[in-house]
């Protein structure tokens, strides 16, 4: 009986990208409930729901029977790229108000205040002009202005590049927002999203381009250890040691001062 | 004893709260609910009729809002010195204001009770020598102390080395660390109390909540 070595290992890296987002969406919610400040908590949702939306398009992308359901002839797990992109950028932009806010002297980092205003039509038109085109594309009977817009060059530099300004742009105001920002731990886990926001679009050229799976598996790992690291540096968390230790049984990790 | 403004909290202090003429220091990660205590701390004094100066780095109506966020009314609000949307404005770029505004305040309430929560002392240390920082606070607790006041401050344990907040506990008679820790997959928000002047010192760690209608706080049992 021969084995397939690729599929095994990307059937691997999915089970492992899953658990690992499994139980960051699950610290997530946790984080939501123990978080006094409602910025914060809003900051925890937004982990969730960026986590769920990612475990969706994964499930969609490579489970079994899952990851051959269409809608409208649609692949389920294209429409869930779709999907965590449109999440992400919310996160990301919730982030960056949330950097400004920690900011002493409050700056509009790249002038993020402004700028949102015109990225969120640019990123999410973008994104729905993609979706109605696919949509259209898989009809029955297309229309036959459909397969020349798609697969017109300008039309791909236009969506991919609007995709890759916004994304971009989110990495920038997030690194400058992580620069401004006062407090260590957070400083942390603002550049370790950086490093996921850069993952991510690089997973996302390579699933529209490349399409090496090889690179994507490295991609996808990669991905959820920087968001797992990324959620656990939100707030310095303590560990509660077993009984039989002394009063202070309660011992700080993640280099916070005691 | 001046009431912590949560029930709770003044039985774990010995039923009344924090020592009268005294300054608390609360330190922990952004987020986990400093504000609310001090929210709590505010409110409880405009009850009963304390003078209450709030002086913080962020608008007005940013603190407003998040203290109906933590359940409370906003009828009564205490005095400010805020980055905007107060009389008084609060620069950070200039510490020697914000300490005299906070003295001027203090001195025309005298014979009040006189309650200051205020959270610049960590942008104040992240932009100030340690040294400076050090005379800065210790000159303004001890005159706050002169009058019949509570000093209530918060601190961000993530902008400060170690040594650095060791160093401004000892300005401190009251230090309140809170911080989130996990047990298995569970995590739980608590706060211990590092010390408290008349005090011994109180082992152990308590579980706290905030809902809409208070402030909770229970002996964290594992």
């Amino acid at each position: 009986m021969s084995v397939d070595l690729g599929a095994a290992i990307d059937s691997l890296a999915f089970l492992i990208v899953f658990i690992v987002y499994l139980f960051v969406t699950y610290r997530g919610a946790e984080m939501t409930r123990a978080f006094v400040n409602q910025v914060y908590r809003s900051r925890a949702r937004w982990i969730v729901a960026l986590g769920v939306a990612i475990l969706i398009n994964d499930v969609a992308g490579h489970a079994p029977y899952v990851s051959n359901v269409t809608i409208g002839g649609v692949p389920l797990g294209l429409l869930t790229i779709f999907l965590a992109l449109v999440v992400a950028f919310a996160f990301g932009d919730r982030t960056i108000l949330v950097t400004l806010e920690m900011d002493f002297f409050h700056r509009d980092t790249l002038h993020w205040r402004r700028f949102r205003y015109f990225a969120y039509p640019l990123f999410y038109g973008d994104l729905a002009s993609i979706t109605l085109l696919v949509f259209l594309a898989f009809l029955p009977s297309p229309p036959s202005w459909v397969s020349v817009v798609i697969n017109s060059p300008e039309f791909l530099a236009v969506f991919f590049g609007l995709l890759v300004f916004n994304l971009a742009y989110v990495v920038g105001a997030l690194f400058v927002g992580a620069r401004r920002t006062p407090d260590r731990i957070i400083r942390r886990h603002l550049i370790i999203l950086v490093l996921f926001f850069g993952i991510g679009t690089l997973s996302i050229i390579n699933d529209f381009t490349l399409s090496i799976t090889p690179l994507d598996d490295f991609l996808a790992l990669a991905g959820a250890y920087v968001w797992y690291r990324a959620t656990m540096t939100l707030s310095p968390i303590g560990r509660v040691e077993k009984e039989g230790a002394e009063a202070s049984a309660l011992v700080p990790q993640s280099g916070a001062p005691t | 004893m001046v009431s912590t403004g949560v029930p709770s909290l003044d039985n774990l202090l010995g039923s009344d709260g924090y020592p009268d003429k005294s300054a608390i220091l609360v330190v922990g990660p952004p987020g986990i609910g400093k504000e609310a205590l001090g929210y709590w701390f505010v409110r409880s004094g405009l009850i009963q009729g304390d003078y209450c100066l709030y002086v913080t780095h962020r608008p007005v109506t940013d603190v407003l809002r998040d203290m109906k966020g933590t359940g409370i009314s906003t009828e009564r609000v205490p005095e400010w010195i805020a980055s905007s949307g107060s009389p008084i404005k609060c620069d950070l770029r200039d510490a020697t204001s914000i300490s005299f505004n906070t003295k001027e305040a203090v001195k025309r309430n005298v014979g009040r009770r006189v309650r200051v929560a205020t959270d610049v002392l960590s942008p104040l240390l992240v932009l100030n020598p340690l040294a400076s920082m050090y005379n800065y606070w210790s000159q303004l607790v001890a005159e706050l102390k002169q009058q019949d006041s509570v000093l209530f401050a918060l601190a961000e344990d993530g902008m400060h080395p170690p040594n650095v907040l060791t160093t401004v506990e000892q300005l401190f008679d009251g230090v309140i660390e809170m911080r989130l820790y996990e047990e298995g997959l569970a995590i739980t928000p608590l706060f211990r109390v590092k010390k408290m002047l008349g005090l011994p010192p109180l082992h152990g760690y308590f579980r706290f909540s905030v809902t809409n209608t208070g402030m909770e706080v229970v002996p964290h049992v594992r």
